[in-house]
């Protein structure tokens, strides 16, 4: 049965030490929080968690310097994502030989990575679009984008950035020959072996 | 002693204007019961998107939210958008 102190009082519950001690929280006979005149401290391997609920974007988060909206820090999230080849016009499609993105979310910010290599060349048309993990912001201040690190089998004009579509889930890879800045055709300028690596940074919605 | 590896859609969230569906598939490796590790994968499906592969709640999800009205706006948007862009 669990013991319950009622603070039975307008002025609450608390818990004081002298100027020197120490109030310690345990579990099974170890500490998991101290407090002290310097703040509030866990102990080595244990886990603050504020959590969020299944199927419901609401989500627990810690203020950090300030208490508006802005200061909101509620949620850290890293795992994978497959990132796709497709044409504005027409979607088209391509095989694989290596199709894989990495992630990591801090609050509204997204770093990803992706490495692709086509098996064969792509049918999609117009714009080429590679899918994102996240959707976009669509303010006008959150302009996302990506770093080519790496290009190789590229028919001509590989990419050498790619715009990240505000309110949306995808970025265009596009080039610049320093006359023209202008969007990849897929089937245009793939090939077997055509293969890029993109460095990712954008804020969601 | 048993070890599995069991996957579930833990997150289905409606994001944006245009109310893009964010899924995120959980993966847990489980011995006997206790889960020893487990990791997150993402991917997002756009107004007008095929989603007829997707898990059974993805798919509810898309049907009431990606409606014509929806898809028409989001298309009309991105168009409106790469016309910008390379103008």
């Amino acid at each position: 049965m669990a013991t319950i102190i009622n603070a039975d009082t307008s002025d609450g519950l608390k818990l004081t030490s002298d100027t020197s001690g120490e109030i310690k929280l345990q579990s099974a006979g170890a500490d998991i929080a101290t407090v002290n005149s310097s703040g509030i401290t866990l102990a080595t391997g244990k886990d603050l968690t504020l959590s969020s609920t299944a199927l419901d974007a609401s989500a627990s988060g810690i203020y950090l310097g300030g208490t508006d909206a802005a200061n909101l820090l509620d949620d850290y999230e890293y795992g994978t994502w497959t990132p796709t080849v497709t044409g504005s016009t027409i979607a088209g499609s391509s095989t694989y030989v290596i199709q894989t993105g990495g992630y990591v979310k801090i609050g509204k910010q997204v770093i990803a990575q992706c490495f692709v290599q086509l098996g064969s060349s792509h049918s999609g048309t117009g714009a080429m679009k590679i899918s994102l993990p996240f959707t976009s912001a669509g303010t006008s201040s959150s302009y996302g984008g990506a770093t080519v690190s790496y290009k190789t089998n590229w028919v001509s004009n590989g990419p050498d950035f790619m715009q990240i579509q505000q309110s949306a889930a995808f970025g265009y890879l596009r080039y610049d020959n320093n006359t023209t800045i202008a969007d990849l055709n897929p089937a245009s300028v793939t090939q077997t072996n055509t293969a890029f690596m993109l460095i990712i940074n954008y804020q969601v919605a | 002693m048993t070890i599995e590896k069991t996957k579930t859609i833990d997150k289905i969230e409606v994001v944006g204007d245009y109310k893009h569906i964010q899924v995120r598939e959980r993966t847990d490796i489980v011995e006997d019961g206790n889960v020893l590790s487990s990791t997150y994968h993402r991917w997002v499906i756009a107004p007008g998107q095929d989603y007829s592969n997707e898990h059974a709640d993805v798919q509810a999800m898309c049907k009431q939210f990606h409606t014509q009205e929806v898809i028409d706006a989001y298309t009309t948007f991105l168009a409106e958008q790469q016309a910008l862009e390379n103008a």
